[in-house]
């Protein structure tokens, strides 16, 4: 693909040093593309979703069935005045949103989207991944506490205790995972969960998926774990002070999240980018017709990439689905939650996973 | 069925009983040192048990206030109105706040509104009007002669 | 530098809620102290939407004042126009037409069950649950509707006129209440189905700013409010107003007091005002306007106890002039269940045109007042819940 590259540049008259300087930002660039095409979208989803669970039409005015919404939003945060009051300290109030925002996009590279679509393949790839997501709440405090604002602050504060005690039995959860697998590579665990629905992780570690999902749900702080920006009580929590391009980070980190912690639990429980049966369904359907090894190739690729997003959009649509039904948790019961439920859920999870492991493969 | 007829609190309490308003509700007038004996009195009888203080409201009567206190019998679903009269120069009354903790906002609310004092209240102060209002509304004699509130000063 | 670890050492924090805030139902401002997320106290300070409702009474008109008061509380305008004519009624010793007692009844009923509604919704916002609200506008809106087809008004009413009403049902209309009160039930089915079993809103509202029985009646806390702890307080029964006596329902009562029961009440009483609305329908004098009217021509027996032309078919005593409607001299207070608890207006009249001194007892104002009891102790997140659950409307408290 590199040699491609270079040889276009050639073709137009630049040195191959600019190049070898561009190839390795391509793949961020792309992945930023992505993810403010996939925020973007979320948004309008999340909004139409809502509006038809509580009887409304939701955005139906900019664009086709207010289908250019979201970006008539976005431009709007855009130009909005940046506000800051005297009291705030600046430089945290500033850095705050991206240290918010930054690991996200970084998760964004560690994710296999399909077999070649993945910008860092590492071999502790799911672990830096958590170590990634927890740095948000860095920033949320950060923000919190900058604001010189009580409500902020509090919110700041309860992020923090959240993201704490809902890590632990995530990461309990999501250590069956690499049991099962063997491996610490999103692409291997993927790989090794091949071989049709029946095995995929989600059937030996059944409590685990569920454990996760909540977790997650925490993690990205939403209903019923939306306590740091509890609207009823703390008027908007850690954002409530910031305004314009700074508001739409947070914004955009708190989507992103959302969108790439269910591609976190496809790919790790639902069998990432395979499909459900034993073959690519191009190659069950197809393979006699089209004998083009190429065309076949970019066939199942795409076929990847749509499992992967139907998953995940499956996903989506619960976390959604649980928005719309659910009221919110009080900061002490969810704390009990996590710690006196979860955490045994998860600890028996991981040792469920070890039996099956051990019983299946004899060692 | 409870009457406060039948109750010898005539002479003790020092009352004088008034003409029944026009919706059937028996009144009774106190004197300014006897109301928060006869509250508590009306309260804590087993054969009153008045344990509900609905309102409690100042009317200004050109010669002198009145302090009107409605009470409500839960147990025996009956309604009085004890009604105290207060001089204009002076007007001062016990508060009956330890007897019925919902005196405490009506009564600040009636201090507000004609400045009438209520001693021993908790925490006498203005409370729907903004803590440096000239003057007491709902005395008939009031003029508004505050020149922030007036059109043409803005 | 001492004064430094003073403050490091001191464990409170001030944070002040409202005015403007999403959630405070209004503009009611609290001052809380927190320690960590604890509240220690509270002061809550209100007169923020003041309009001196009771000073302008002085210097109008009975007819100019009655459209005021429906703005007293905006969610239950009804219920305030009927206390200020039970109050004159019974000075002016104005009789007023069973048809048009029966119209108030189903009226006041209905907006009860709107008021209800609509604090259902912003209760279930305060715990975090958006869906619900839209939910109950869809069941308002259908209640609203009628009340704009019979009184042109969505809101504020301006319906009563001492003596009676000011107008009949238009034609089909008690056919149209007759359908929704049989819809509705099923539609607070489909709530409960949501709500009541719901093991977070179990977790949230159970065992939370319990008000018991004698704080209730120490602080005067009237209503569904003092219901739901166990207190057998309710005009409609024990002083019958109105015609409620003439329609079978009961009182709903609950006993722990907490939040729970507080919204186990409002949506029992929804579905006892259902079934007064149903009664009433069916039973008023005259029956539906078409009937009457055929009736009325047709009868024209003119005897007072007649079913159809008599008295108590018409919509008020007599047409009273308003320029020159005067009460004798007197007093009387009138006392009214409403939606949040005991309305009562005291009147004074001295004979004039104009009201000498209206006092509004209004149950918000009590409500607020218990606030600093019931959320002492408890964490800060279950303040606007408890606050909720007390269904408080700010205007009503300042009036």
């Amino acid at each position: 693909m590199y040699d491609l590259y270079a040889k276009i540049l050639n073709i137009l008259r630049l040195p191959e040093i600019i190049a070898q300087l561009t190839w390795a930002v391509i793949p961020f660039a792309c992945i930023a593309a992505l993810m403010v095409f996939v925020v973007i979208f979320l948004v309008l989803m999340e909004r139409k979703f809502l509006a038809w669970l509580t009887v409304r039409k939701g955005p139906n005015r900019v664009g086709p069935n207010g289908f250019l919404q979201t970006f008539a939003d976005a431009i709007k945060l855009l130009f909005k005045e940046d506000i800051m009051s005297e009291e705030t300290n600046k430089l945290l109030f500033t850095i705050a949103p991206v240290i918010a925002f930054a690991p996200v996009m970084i998760i964004y590279g560690l994710m296999p989207f399909t077999e070649h679509l993945i910008a860092i393949n590492i071999a502790v790839g799911l672990f830096l991944v958590f170590a990634l997501s927890s740095l948000t709440t860095v920033g949320i405090v950060l923000a919190g506490w900058s604001s010189n604002n009580k409500y902020s602050l509090l919110g700041g504060m309860r992020s923090a205790a959240q993201a704490i005690s809902y890590e632990i039995p995530l990461v309990i959860a999501v250590l069956s995972i690499a049991v099962l697998a063997g491996s610490l590579n999103l692409k291997e665990i993927v790989t090794a969960q091949s071989g049709g629905l029946f095995s995929w992780n989600i059937f030996p570690a059944f409590i685990g998926f569920i454990v996760l999902f909540i977790c997650s749900i925490a993690e990205v702080n939403r209903v019923p774990f939306d306590l740091p920006e509890a609207e009823s009580e703390l008027v908007s929590g850690y954002n409530t002070e910031y305004s314009g391009m700074k508001f739409a980070l947070f914004f955009l980190a708190e989507y992103a999240a959302l969108f790439i912690m269910s591609v976190l639990i496809s790919t790790l429980f639902l069998g990432g980018y395979l499909p459900p049966f034993n073959d690519y369904l191009s190659i069950i359907l197809l393979d006699n017709i089209i004998k083009n090894q190429a065309i076949m190739d970019i066939l199942i690729h795409l076929e990847q990439g749509f499992w992967l997003v139907a998953k995940t959009y499956t996903l989506l649509f619960l976390i959604i689905w649980i928005r719309g039904t659910l009221p919110r948790l009080r900061a002490d019961q969810l704390m009990g939650f996590s710690w006196k439920f979860l955490l045994p859920l998860a600890f028996i999870n991981l040792i469920l996973t070890s039996i099956i492991k051990l019983a299946i493969q004899g060692y | 069925m409870s009457n406060i007829n039948n109750l010898a609190i005539d002479e003790k309490y020092e009352i004088k009983r008034l003409d029944k308003t026009s919706d059937n509700t028996e009144v009774i007038e106190v004197k300014a040192e006897k109301l928060f004996e006869t509250a508590t009195y009306l309260k804590m009888n087993k054969d009153t048990q008045f344990n509900m203080l609905i309102s409690l409201c100042g009317v200004d009567k050109l010669e002198h206030f009145e302090v009107i206190y409605h009470l409500y019998s839960t147990i025996f679903n009956k309604k009085l109105i004890l009604k105290v009269i207060l001089n204009k120069n002076t007007p001062e009354i016990e508060s009956i706040s330890p007897v019925y903790s919902a005196a405490n906002w009506h009564e600040r609310e009636t201090y507000d509104l004609f400045g009438i004092k209520f001693s021993n209240h908790p925490e006498l102060t203005r409370i729907l009007l903004p803590t440096d209002w000239k003057g007491y509304p709902l005395r008939k004699n009031y003029v508004n002669n505050d020149e922030r509130l007036s059109w043409n000063q803005r | 530098m001492n004064k430094l670890i003073e403050n490091s050492i001191k464990k409170d924090m001030l944070i002040n809620v409202g005015p403007q805030h999403p959630s405070t139902h209004g503009v009611l401002r609290l001052i809380l102290t927190l320690e960590g997320e604890i509240i220690k106290d509270t002061k809550p300070v209100i007169g923020y939407l003041h309009r001196g409702k009771e000073k302008l009474a002085e210097s109008r008109t009975y007819f100019q004042y009655l459209p005021m008061v429906d703005r007293v509380d905006y969610l239950s305008g009804f219920f305030y126009q009927a206390a200020l004519c039970y109050a004159a009624e019974s000075i002016g010793e104005i009789k007023v037409p069973k048809r048009a007692e029966y119209i108030r009844l189903i009226t006041m009923e209905f907006n009860r069950i709107a008021s209800h509604l609509l604090w259902l919704g912003s209760f279930l916002l305060d715990l975090g649950a958006t869906s619900p609200l839209f939910y109950v506008f869809r069941e308002r809106e259908k209640i609203i509707t009628l009340f704009e087809e019979l009184t042109g008004q969505r809101m504020m009413y301006n319906f009563y006129t001492y003596g009676g009403v000011k107008k009949d049902f238009p034609e089909g209309w008690i056919a149209k209440a007759i359908d929704l009160c049989k819809e509705m039930p099923k539609l607070f089915d489909e709530y409960e189905a949501i709500i009541t079993k719901n093991p977070i809103v179990l977790e949230r509202t159970q065992k939370t700013g319990i008000l018991s029985k004698e704080l209730g009646l120490n602080y005067g806390i009237t209503g569904p409010n003092i219901r739901a702890s166990g207190v057998n307080l309710d005009l409609r029964k024990s002083n019958t107003y109105s015609v409620y006596n003439e329609t079978d329902f009961k009182t709903c009562l609950a006993q722990s007091g907490d939040s729970y029961a507080r919204y186990i009440v409002r949506v029992q009483e929804m579905r006892e005002s259902l079934k007064i609305v149903e009664q009433a329908l069916k039973q008023i004098p005259g029956g539906t306007p078409e009937k009457l009217k055929v009736k009325k021509v047709n009868c024209n027996c003119n005897r007072e106890e007649c079913e159809y032309c008599g008295f108590d078919s018409k919509l008020a005593e007599k047409k009273i002039n308003p320029m020159t409607f005067k009460l004798p001299i007197g007093e009387a207070t009138a006392m009214i269940e409403s939606a949040r608890g005991i309305i009562a207006c005291y009147l004074v009249s001295d004979g004039t045109a104009k009201p000498y001194r209206i006092k509004w007892r209004t149950p918000s104002f009590s409500a607020v007042q218990i606030l600093p009891e019931l959320i002492k102790n408890s964490p800060y997140s279950d303040l606007m819940p408890i606050f909720g659950s007390l269904d408080v409307v700010l205007p009503e408290v300042d009036r």
